[in-house]
């Protein structure tokens, strides 16, 4: 199960896989050069011609567009929608304004189902103690239907837990986040997973390598 | 808009390699009579020009965004041939607003009349090097008192500062498959330009890419976690993969470049939806997902497949033209859009390639092919402007 035993890369890294070295190192004349270009007089890339407003005066050249825009529309063609409006460009049509949601890639609910098996209270103690641990968490995959009367669990292999195995529709296989282990059992844990902890198995951590990289030729 | 010929540098080869472009033998199909970086001739345009396109291109972003929205608010996702396990994920990654940095619009243009839309390359686009680099460098070497629609180098630079990105390294994932060293190139140019917007990088080939299943994240092969990740690797491609459904749970927590509702823009079902939001708009051609409709009986149409890449499985129907392209894409379904030629100058047929940032134009890669669709068979050449 650890990276360079059973889930080799499916591609060897190259002797050198650093591409940026291909990369042009020195693009810095670019800059200098436009600023060369503004300084002699001609004309910078986009440079609005002189009869109209500086650039950031917007207002203005949102109307400029509105009224220009007619004349370049043909008039055969049914009716059609107007263009959405000249940058800034506010969300068109009724969009939900823009978020950008960034909860720390913990997606609780999926686990809090299969927690809900052994009690709400449980699993929130036990999930402050995983919190308060500072550095390593262990995992061991369990039979989630094997709960017994003192909260331990059976433990299974850690294929079982595996996202990309099928076991049967029942599906009752996941990890148990720094739990005890005694006897085969494992107890004193929880099935939701710790943020901002390392996890590992008792084995090591568990790298699949090779999931990306079926197709060829992804340029347009 | 004119073709002119000017004399190569004399080092041209060397130079455009050390530039970054290294790919410019091992991407071209041998046998063809010009190399792919050829700037032997290029493209002039006058400053009225560039600013018109410009305008052009910012509203047809704005389009295909309001469209995203109308694919997303009625449940049009079946149409882009997205997999129903994911319809979900892809509209709250548009709901979310996920951030984003960059696009390529192919687009026809002639200097006469508005540009047409010919796709949106929206979630992997490549020819960056050429468009923000090595055509600037050609530039000031040839034509010293000219400009160039270019500023992609500065606009990234701006955009991964704005970003807003959870801690640790950006990860900046190609594919190991890759031979011509295209992608890793292009991955390579934006790590640079992520590397000098003060972003700690990381590069990493997506083969390499770890699941940590007990921690439930991405890991490199130092066993930093991945939770910023930018990738040349289709998203269409991802979701069919053993780490695809990894990579749908990672969706809030993680920042990826391009986000996953670039698949309604990089798909070509988005022309359809376009001709339906704004029917008779300039700067679009008819087009239809559910067969040619009037188009067969008048000025004929391609029928493009919705992912495909570099002009394969292309069929062009009509009056006296019959093109198609080799390839595999087309399961997916397709797109029929009103055949308008690419124009001819002088026997070679320009597609403007026109970078889009952020949610601004950015600059421009032309590529010339002398058949009818742009395929790997292409040449880039540079632009300027002058007048």
């Amino acid at each position: 199960m650890t990276e360079s035993g059973e889930n080799p890369p499916q591609n060897p890294t190259p002797d050198d896989p650093t591409p940026h070295d291909a990369a042009p190192k020195d693009t810095a004349p670019k800059d200098a050069q436009a600023e060369d270009t503004t300084s002699e007089g001609a004309p910078p890339k986009g440079a609005v011609p002189e009869d109209t407003p500086p650039e950031d005066t917007a207002p203005p050249k949102d109307a400029a567009e509105e009224d220009a825009a007619p004349k370049e529309w043909p008039s055969q063609g049914p009716p059609r929608q107007e263009p959405p409006p000249r940058v800034p460009a506010p969300p068109p049509m009724g969009m939900a304004p823009p978020i950008h949601r960034r909860t720390g890639g913990v997606k609780r609910s999926s686990v809090i189902k299969l927690g809900m098996i052994g009690g709400l209270s449980t699993l929130v103690v036990g999930f402050c103690v995983a919190q308060n641990r500072y550095e390593e968490v262990n995992a061991d995959c369990v039979d989630t239907s094997s709960r017994q009367a003192d909260g331990s669990y059976a433990v299974v292999g850690d294929d079982y837990c595996d996202d990309t195995r099928y076991h049967g529709s029942h599906g009752a296989y996941g990890w148990y986040y720094g739990g005890a282990r005694l006897a085969g059992r494992v107890l004193n844990g929880t099935m939701i997973k710790p943020s901002g902890s390392q996890i590992s198995t008792r084995s090591g951590r568990v790298i699949q390598r090779g999931g990306f990289g079926f197709h060829v030729g992804g340029g347009g | 808009m004119r073709r002119e010929a000017s004399r190569p540098r004399d080092d041209w080869a060397a130079t455009v390699e050390s530039q970054g472009l290294a790919f410019h033998r091992s991407a071209h199909p041998e046998g063809l009579s010009r190399p792919y970086w050829d700037e032997g001739v290029h493209y002039v345009f006058t400053v009225d020009e560039v600013l018109d396109l410009e305008e052009q291109v910012e509203e047809l972003h704005r389009m295909c965004l309001a469209a995203a929205e109308h694919v997303v608010a009625h449940d049009r996702l079946a149409d882009f041939a997205v997999p129903p396990a994911w319809r979900g994920a892809v509209a709250e990654s548009w709901r979310r607003r996920d951030q984003h940095v960059f696009g390529r619009f192919d687009l026809r243009y002639d200097g006469t009349g508005p540009a047409k839309l010919l796709e949106y390359n929206a979630d992997t686009p490549t020819s960056l090097v050429e468009s923000s680099i090595v055509q600037w460098f050609w530039l000031r070497d040839v034509f010293p008192d000219d400009d160039q629609w270019n500023s992609i180098h500065e606009r990234l630079i701006d955009r991964w500062k704005a970003l807003t990105l959870p801690t640790g390294p950006v990860h900046f994932a190609w594919t190991s498959a890759d031979e011509t060293g295209e992608e890793v190139m292009t991955l390579a140019y934006l790590q640079e330009t992520a590397e000098q917007a003060g972003l700690k990088t990381v590069a990493i080939a997506m083969e390499d890419i770890g699941w940590d299943a007990l921690n439930r994240r991405f890991v490199d092969m130092e066993h930093r976690v991945v939770r910023s990740l930018c990738k040349l690797y289709p998203w269409e491609w991802i979701v069919a993969e053993p780490f695809g459904p990894h990579a749908m749970a990672q969706q809030i927590s993680m920042a990826w470049i391009e986000p996953l509702w670039k698949m309604l823009l990089s798909n070509k079902a988005l022309l359809a939806v376009l001709w339906e939001l704004y029917p008779g708009h300039p700067n679009l051609l008819p087009a239809y997902l559910d067969g040619p409709r009037d188009l067969a009986e008048g000025p004929g149409y391609v029928e493009k497949p919705l992912l495909g890449r570099e002009g394969a499985s292309m069929r062009v129907v009509s009056p006296g033209v019959t093109v198609e392209t080799d390839g595999d894409y087309g399961a997916e379904g397709f797109v029929y859009q009103e055949f308008l030629p690419l124009p001819d100058f002088s026997g070679w047929r320009p597609v403007l390639g026109a970078w889009v940032v952020d949610d601004e134009s950015a600059g421009l890669g032309i590529r010339e092919t002398s058949g009818l669709i742009t395929d790997d068979t292409s040449s880039f050449v540079p632009h300027r402007i002058h007048g």
